[in-house]
């Protein structure tokens, strides 16, 4: 049975069950006040039954009785029998007005009365009162209630259906919409969303799911992007390899002198390639420890000018081929605590990063800064260079894993990288209980700055 | 003398590859980094084939080849264009805007070599 199908029938019946119970309410409660009238119109035929016995004994008139009790049959109609024994010292005398109908709702109730000068002198009557016919009228009135009720409850019933079946269509509707969505992107159709709008939990999970669908697809997206980044990162330095070592082999086998210097530079240029290789897999490996949360830096206290001045070094030549400045800026700090060789994998990252977007007659420095938080020294190394810088919404996303900045390779030197780089360089330096911030802007260069712990 | 061939390709080492392959097989190559600077010396002294790779920054292969079709002095130059894969969706589109034919990365020099002929054989033939 279907959500939809439950829900009419459910508020369906409780509907008709309310309508039900209302009515019998109604009936039962006019019951009680109608028993109540009964007795009260029963006892007021009791009472001039009784007031006329009364008269007979003080007037000795024994017919005026029995012709006031015809005429009393007339008035109430519900006076069914009277029977009537007068006892005067030991005579006895008895008469009988009416008879009971068959099968009527009777009471019989018995009273005496004496004659107030002479209480030898009594007169006995046997009431039988006719309750069906005393409570023909309040009959009357209830079928003409049960009938307006009956009417009430049909046409409340028919509305209610409507009602509650417009409610759970309304209900289901998103429901319907939302299973047949989840169902596309679980076949792979991403990005799926539903143009539904409430303020009650249905429109919260629909924009939950709109959200998350978003999510999914901006997900896929990254993915593909990186599958096609490491595809490119592998296959460009493989295939130039491959190909500089076929050049090699021919240049060897034709055994011209000239072949050799060019097969000497062909091997220089396989080990770049090597060496290329080798670093996008230590990416990926590193990666994947911090994935899996296992990376790990053993703090010392180290030289912070010392690493920095090796990092400047290892790019001076790529920087000089490049027409770029590169200065180590540091002045004699204080060791700090840190992992030197992760720090300079650090500073690697940035540095390189500020060669690839730095272009001719541009500059890249290091600098630092002592800084106190609460009751810790800190120092703030900042790597900035001349270069294009970036827009706001490339800076929210630098240090997603498998990003990169849009029109990543317009202007740029170099590789197009995996957008790993400033993921690595993230992780690196939260180990460190340090804080990376970036400072950029398009056309005005870029400062990222990060912060280490001075060593007690 | 010798065939004229300008080769595109950001990649330093493919440009070292593709012109130590051309220059043994005696053709005359010029390089460029990316497809303006191709576009540039194009006009300033035509080729009789061009290689282009696909992914470039600035103005990458496509946008080359569309640029260079637009120009009347270079709509039947003969272009081959240099990717590392591509599935078949993409080459039809490259064929559409303008490639003649296709080098996968990595290529062997003979590959390469008779796919640069191959292509001049073709225009040659409409030539005559």
């Amino acid at each position: 049975m279907t959500i939809r199908a439950r829900l009419i029938v459910s508020t369906f019946l409780l509907q008709v069950i309310s309508m039900a119970m209302l009515g019998w309410g109604v009936l039962a409660a006019r019951h009680q006040y109608q028993e109540r009238d009964l007795r009260k119109s029963a006892g007021l035929i009791a009472m001039a039954v009784e007031r006329a016995a009364s008269d007979s004994l003080i007037q000795k008139d024994d017919v005026a009785l029995l012709s006031y009790m015809k005429f009393l049959q007339v008035q109430y109609p519900a006076i069914a029998q009277a029977r009537i024994d007068w006892k005067n010292k030991g005579r006895e005398r008895s008469a009988t007005v009416g008879a009971v109908p068959f099968g009527a709702d009777t009471r019989t109730s018995r009273f005496t009365v004496a004659d107030p000068s002479d209480s030898a002198r009594t007169v006995e009557v046997d009431l039988t009162i006719d309750y069906t016919v005393l409570d023909r009228p309040f009959q009357d009135a209830n079928r003409r209630l049960a009938k307006i009720f009956l009417l009430v409850w049909g046409v409340t019933s028919l509305l209610g259906l409507a009602i509650s079946y417009l409610m759970a269509r309304g209900l289901t509707r998103p429901i319907v919409e939302l299973s047949r969505l989840a169902g596309e992107i679980g076949g792979g159709k991403l990005g799926g969303k539903l143009a539904w709008e409430s303020d009650d939990e249905l429109g919260g999970l629909v924009r939950a799911f709109n959200g998350m669908s978003g999510r999914l697809e901006e997900f896929d997206s990254i993915k593909r992007n990186f599958v096609s980044s490491v595809t490119h990162e592998l296959r460009s330095p493989l295939g130039a390899i491959e190909s500089f070592l076929q050049l090699i082999r021919d240049k060897v086998a034709a055994g011209a002198p000239e072949g050799f210097a060019q097969s000497k530079e062909f091997l220089e240029r396989i080990q770049v390639n090597v060496r290329r290789l080798s670093g996008f897999i230590n990416d990926l490996l590193d990666v994947a420890k911090i994935e899996k949360g296992k990376m790990e830096c053993v703090l010392r206290p180290m030289d912070l000018p010392g690493v920095a001045n090796e990092v400047c070094q290892f790019f001076e030549a790529k920087a000089l081929q490049q027409g770029i400045a590169i200065s180590n800026r540091l002045t004699p700090l204080p060791a700090v605590l840190g992992d030197a060789d992760r720090v300079r994998q650090v500073l690697v990252n940035l540095v390189a990063n500020g060669l690839k977007f730095t272009s001719q007659g541009g500059q890249i420095w290091i600098t630092g800064e002592q800084f106190r938080d609460g009751g810790s020294r800190w120092i703030e190394i900042t790597v900035g260079d001349t270069g294009r810088g970036m827009d706001e919404t490339d800076r929210a996303s630098l240090f997603q894993p498998f990003t990169q900045g849009r029109n990543i390779t317009d202007g740029v030197s170099g590789h197009k990288g995996t957008g790993l780089g400033l993921y690595i360089v993230k992780s690196i330096v939260d180990q460190h209980g340090g804080k990376i911030e970036v400072k950029s802007a398009p056309g005005q260069g870029t400062r990222i700055s990060f912060s280490l712990k001075v060593a007690a | 003398m010798a065939i004229q061939v300008l080769v595109i390709d950001d990649e330093e080492d493919y440009r070292i590859i593709i012109e130590d392959v051309l220059r043994g097989a005696g053709m005359d190559v010029r390089l460029a980094k990316d497809g303006e600077e191709g576009l540039r010396m194009l006009k300033e002294k035509p080729a009789e084939v061009v290689l282009v790779d696909w992914m470039m920054p600035r103005m990458d292969g496509e946008q080359f080849c569309r640029a260079m079709r637009a120009e009347p002095a270079l709509k039947d130059l003969p272009v081959l264009m240099l990717t590392v894969r591509q599935t078949a969706d993409e080459e039809l589109e490259a064929l559409h805007f303008g490639v003649d034919d296709f080098v996968v990365k990595p290529f062997k020099s003979l590959e390469l070599l008779a796919r640069v002929r191959a292509a001049l054989r073709r225009t040659d033939k409409k030539a005559a």
